[in-house]
């Protein structure tokens, strides 16, 4: 796989998520638009390419004052990760391991991110993780299964 | 020959997972050094730009909406415009019969919101003027309808702006119609607070919230909301009085900075950063 494709789409996504992000958002619960694309290189490429996508798709990300800087980066560096080593056979296009992977990634950047948030703004963890970051897990695994209905995954399948 | 292997296999995965992570913490515990937010600002400022063009979408989006409400609010904003007007006059006449000086006009640099970076509850966003522009670190952001936040890192082209969402600061009000002071919090999602009012203070539902002014940073007698709720009761840090702002802050398209005489100085941004980093 060539890595030119890849990074463009990543700066797509990138572009998209800070430009457009706002208009997909319900109140405080908002999707993310990159971490569907982090999981799928780590389950399709490899821990290494989901390590250093993921990293330098958080870094990017940190850069635009998103979270701390490094923050976003620690945690799809993991993520990346994990789905490399979790699962390396092509077969995440099958529904549920996609789907899986995808909410459980979610909730752990859903976790650590609301952490930082909750940490800096001296606001109580659980109920600021339960009114935006678990919504927001939910939300960005709903919008990354729309993946399923479109007609490149099924003439892909075929 | 026995056949042995060795205690540790350097699998590279793992050396460039430990590398990558390794060096996300490094930043995240010790990059706030003048050079690395050197290198975020102007990073981040250039994403930003190349961002700005698909911020169309979004303004297309809103187009037909805010053409309704747009014509619904000429209307009623021509009748109190002619109020207004009289009323302007009538103030004229009456600050120079008491000797008062002329109220400072606010130094407003138009600006378009490019980016909604992180976050919903983080509150930030990205918007087009920058240091070419006049703009400032705490330099105050606003719309017509109130006020936005304050401006929290400069780059050429764009600023990232922090508003009243997230609890990263207070901003000092006051109630218009009892001239009650307190500081402006967040509690959380959608609910803001006045801390620091006694209990039994005169505040009703209803009263309109302004900014005192107080601390420099926000200019004085900006409207920020309105009290929708009192109840009464004091919870820890929670206040006792509930506020809706006017600006909504998830569809902002455009807005003003505030640009000083103070803030146009090039020093401002180094010694607040220095500042910042002692």
């Amino acid at each position: 796989m060539s890595i030119i494709g890849p990074i463009v789409i990543a700066a797509l996504l990138l572009v998209l998520d800070i430009a457009l992000g706002g208009l997909l958002s319900l109140g405080p619960v908002r999707p993310s638009l990159t971490l569907p694309f982090v999981v799928y290189i780590g389950l399709r490429e490899g821990p290494i390419p989901g390590t250093l996508f993921g990293g330098g798709i958080g870094l990017c990300a940190d850069l635009l004052g998103a979270l701390p800087l490094g923050a976003t980066s620690f945690i799809y560096a993991i993520i990346g990760f994990m789905c490399g080593k979790l699962w390396h056979d092509g077969t995440f296009r099958l529904f549920w391991p996609w789907g899986v992977f995808l909410g459980c990634s979610g909730v752990f950047s859903a976790v650590i991110s609301h952490y930082l948030v909750s940490r800096g703004t001296g606001l109580a963890f659980l109920p600021l993780f339960l009114s935006s970051g678990l919504p927001g897990a939910i939300y960005t695994t709903i919008l990354g299964l729309l993946w399923f209905l479109s007609p490149l995954h099924r003439v892909r399948n075929v | 020959m026995r056949n042995s292997a060795p205690l540790f296999v350097p699998r590279l995965d793992w050396i460039v997972f430990l590398v990558t992570v390794g060096f996300s913490l490094t930043l995240l515990f010790f990059g706030k050094g003048r050079a690395v937010a050197v290198v975020k600002r102007e990073t981040g400022g250039a994403i930003a730009y190349l961002a700005k063009p698909v911020g169309l979408v979004r303004r297309t989006f809103n187009l037909w909406r805010e053409n309704s409400v747009l014509r619904s609010q000429t209307e009623a904003l021509s009748l109190e415009n002619a109020e207004l007007r009289d009323a302007a006059l009538e103030n004229a006449r009456l600050r120079a019969m008491l000797g008062f000086s002329e109220r400072s006009s606010l130094n407003l640099k138009p600006a378009e919101v490019i980016g909604y970076p992180g976050l919903q509850i983080g509150g930030r966003i990205v918007i087009d003027a920058g240091r070419r522009a006049g703009v400032r670190v705490n330099s105050a952001v606003l719309t017509p309808n109130g006020l936005v936040g304050k401006v929290v890192e400069v780059s050429d082209f764009s600023s990232l702006v922090q508003t009243l969402e997230g609890n990263a600061y207070g901003v000092s009000v006051y109630i218009e119609r009892s001239r009650v002071a307190g500081i402006l919090r967040w509690v959380k999602p959608g609910t803001w607070t006045i801390v620091g009012l006694s209990t039994g203070e005169d505040v009703r539902t209803g009263d309109l919230v302004l900014t005192t002014g107080a601390g420099s940073v926000f200019p004085k007698n900006i409207r920020v909301g309105v009290v929708t709720k009192v109840t009464g009761q004091t919870e820890s840090n929670q206040g006792w009085c509930r506020i809706c702002p006017f600006v909504r802050f998830e569809s902002l398209e455009e807005v003003f900075a505030v640009v000083t005489e103070s803030a146009a100085d090039p020093a401002a941004d180094s010694l607040l950063m220095n500042g910042g980093n002692r």
